[in-house]
């Protein structure tokens, strides 16, 4: 049986700085179901991470949600106390990051760090605490654990440390799972371990997953579906496979172009998206993603498309849609 | 954190059979390795030695005036020679050990621990009490701190005297009349007073470069509360940094009591105090040199042995610096 675990619609966030106002993410809308995968791609400073921070609460303190709904569990996250809100991360919510040697910390052995989760929110006593991250070690497939519980983070390898934010994350059951870029420090080899270990924990465990990248390939293998994100804003949605075989907004189009896959025609140059994303300080009126586009026509500059919805499921923001 | 290179991924390190180490015990390891630190640490150990045990091993009583021996140089039965007053120079130079660790000790613990607070406190609460701190700890270091401490005592010593009287005719102890323990306790409130911004600056700005570390923010997705981060991962990674200043420290503060002994400002006679043995031989150095030189190349000695001490420990404990 499916719950709704997340629900966030029309999100946004607001970065305050010296320079201005940054609309980092502009209505944002999605849905993770337990056993989802959802995928949010986009290029670096598109607002992925800005809105999976904004899901957990923890943006930075010149970081601020303005408006829309972010329901975790049944619970509006945004208008939460922060101490209610703090309780929540970890049973309910939890993220694993992208470099797993900076989010572990260098003077606590590994055990220990693995244990505290269970210590701060089961009250489990450090002698149980122990016990369960031994299991925990061995679920995400570290051989003798209990060797391993008092080794230092830099005494991980790459994949290993990886493994152990996944046992950290999942330790007490969350019922959304954030990884923001989990494979893209690690080697390709070791990128499919992780994936395959995330899909197994997820069906035993039922988590949804909110999967944070770049890497449109391994958003096709794992997502089952995906939020494609332009300048802070969704541009299209929709089940992974309808979005990446027939994309309708020119970004879709253009992200899958420029990525590398085993399948790709080899007379077929790989093609860049001309220019660089738009400063999200002076957004110009109209579609943001107007001065790099193929396709653009005179509206694109003037106004910004709404979503709408293409297929059922599928929607997109453009002008200029290819049916 | 960029303190691993690539070869802590290498098989053999991550491999299973390898014991666990763990960060004290690296930290050790590497200090065992550097010549310079065990030969400072060895000279440490020893000064510390002689400091608590002095006032039994001394051959003479280093109060002791013989007239009948007065600018001796060295012999059998004087090592270091006698001085003007024909006190046993080798006698004095250990009690005057003796007050400059006392003095390091007292000052450098109680600049720690005002350091630590103060810096820590800063960079958590932010906002006005920050800028305050900053402040103040910037003004203190920008005085010369030997001069803001002789003004210091200078300035504090009769209002110490005068407190100490009137607490000795109120309670008749015999504490309150002694001038050495006064001299002491002057020469510790002002040393204190102005070496703590230095210790307190560091604090800060560990705290708040590690407090945007990602570990830190990965604390905070598991639900970990601020007090839960600050005791067991900001207090865990600024500790390093603080035992290093401290070493160091040490050795600057046993020169800091004996400068100001040596202007006339910290132990007065009869207290014995390096820096005074050296301004009291300055009168005839060109006679009897070894009045200056004893207690001037024992004070280099320590000194020095204490900064390779702070330096091993500073490569022991920053890996950054260690994986090279």
């Amino acid at each position: 049986m499916k719950e709704k675990v997340l629900e966030v619609r029309d999100l946004r966030t607001r970065f305050f700085t010296h320079e201005g106002m940054v609309a980092a993410v502009e209505g944002l809308s999605l849905q993770v179901e337990s056993g989802d995968v959802v995928g949010i791609v986009g290029e670096s400073g598109c607002g992925k991470s800005t809105a999976a921070l904004s899901f957990m609460r923890l943006l930075p303190p010149q970081g601020k949600i303005i408006g829309g709904e972010i329901i975790l569990c049944g619970q509006d996250v945004v208008s939460l106390p922060a101490e209610q809100m703090r309780l929540l991360r970890g049973p309910k919510i939890a993220m694993i990051f992208q470099d797993s040697l900076a989010a572990l910390d260098p003077t606590m052995k590994v055990g220990d760090q693995l244990m505290e989760p269970l210590q701060i929110h089961m009250k489990l006593s450090r002698a149980d605490a122990r016990h369960a991250a031994i299991e925990l070690l061995n679920k995400v497939g570290i051989p003798s654990p209990e060797k391993r519980l008092d080794a230092y983070p830099h005494q991980f390898s790459g994949g290993m440390r990886q493994r152990v934010m996944i046992a950290i994350a999942l330790s007490c059951n969350p019922r959304l799972l954030i990884a923001d870029e989990p494979t893209t420090a690690l080697d390709v080899t070791v990128q499919k371990q992780i994936l395959d270990l995330m899909l197994q924990l997820r069906d035993e465990l039922g988590a949804g997953i909110i999967l944070i990248t770049h890497d449109v390939g391994v958003v096709s293998e794992i997502c089952d579906r995906v939020v494609v994100m332009y300048a802070g804003r969704e541009v299209e949605s929709g089940g992974t496979r309808d979005v990446f075989l027939m994309p309708r907004h020119p970004y879709t189009a253009g992200l899958l172009n420029s990525s590398l896959s085993l399948g790709h025609d080899r007379r077929q140059a790989l093609r860049a998206i001309p220019g660089l994303p738009p400063n999200l300080i002076h957004l110009p009126p109209g579609c943001p993603f107007a001065p790099r586009c193929p396709r653009v026509v005179e509206r694109c500059r003037e106004e910004m498309p709404a979503l709408r919805e293409v297929v059922l499921g599928h929607e997109a923001a453009c002008w200029n849609m290819e049916e | 954190m960029n303190s691993v290179s690539a070869s802590t991924f290498s098989p053999e390190l991550t491999g299973l059979a390898k014991k666990p180490r763990s960060l004290w015990g690296d930290a050790a390891r590497t200090f065992s390795r550097n010549k310079a630190g065990m030969a400072g640490l060895v000279v440490a150990i020893f000064v510390l030695m002689i400091a608590l045990i002095a006032p039994w091993i001394i051959p003479y009583d280093y109060a002791h005036q013989d007239w009948e021996r007065v600018r001796q140089g060295p012999s059998a039965t004087h090592w270091m020679g006698t001085d003007s007053l024909g006190r046993d120079l080798f006698s004095r130079v250990l009690m005057g050990i003796r007050t400059a660790v006392m003095v390091a000790m007292i000052v450098t613990f109680s600049t720690a621990i005002i350091g630590v607070l103060v810096g820590a406190f800063a960079a958590l609460v932010g906002g006005w009490i920050d800028t305050i701190a900053v402040w103040i700890m910037d003004g203190l270091l920008n005085f010369p701190a030997l001069w803001l401490a002789a003004f210091v005592t200078v300035v504090t010593r009769p209002t110490i005297m005068r407190l100490a009287d009137d607490l000795y005719k109120s309670t008749s102890l015999a504490f309150f009349k002694d001038t050495v323990v006064l001299d002491y306790l002057v020469v510790f409130l002002c040393l204190s007073f102005v070496w703590w911004a230095g210790l307190g600056r560091l604090v800060r700005g560990q705290v708040l470069s590690i407090r945007e570390k990602e570990f830190i923010e990965a604390q905070r997705a598991i639900g970990a509360s601020p007090w839960w981060i600050t005791i067991r991962h900001l207090v865990p990674n600024v500790l390093g940094q603080v035992i290093v200043h401290m070493s160091t420290q040490f050795g600057f503060a046993m020169l800091a009591e004996s400068s100001l002994s040596f202007l006339g400002i910290g132990i007065r006679p009869p207290g014995a105090s390096l820096g005074y043995m050296i301004f009291a031989g300055m009168a005839s150095w060109r006679s009897d040199p070894h009045l200056v030189a004893m207690p001037g190349l024992t004070l280099a000695l320590i000194i020095l042995a204490f900064v390779f001490v702070g330096d091993g420990l500073n490569d022991a404990l920053n890996p950054r610096i260690r994986e090279r």
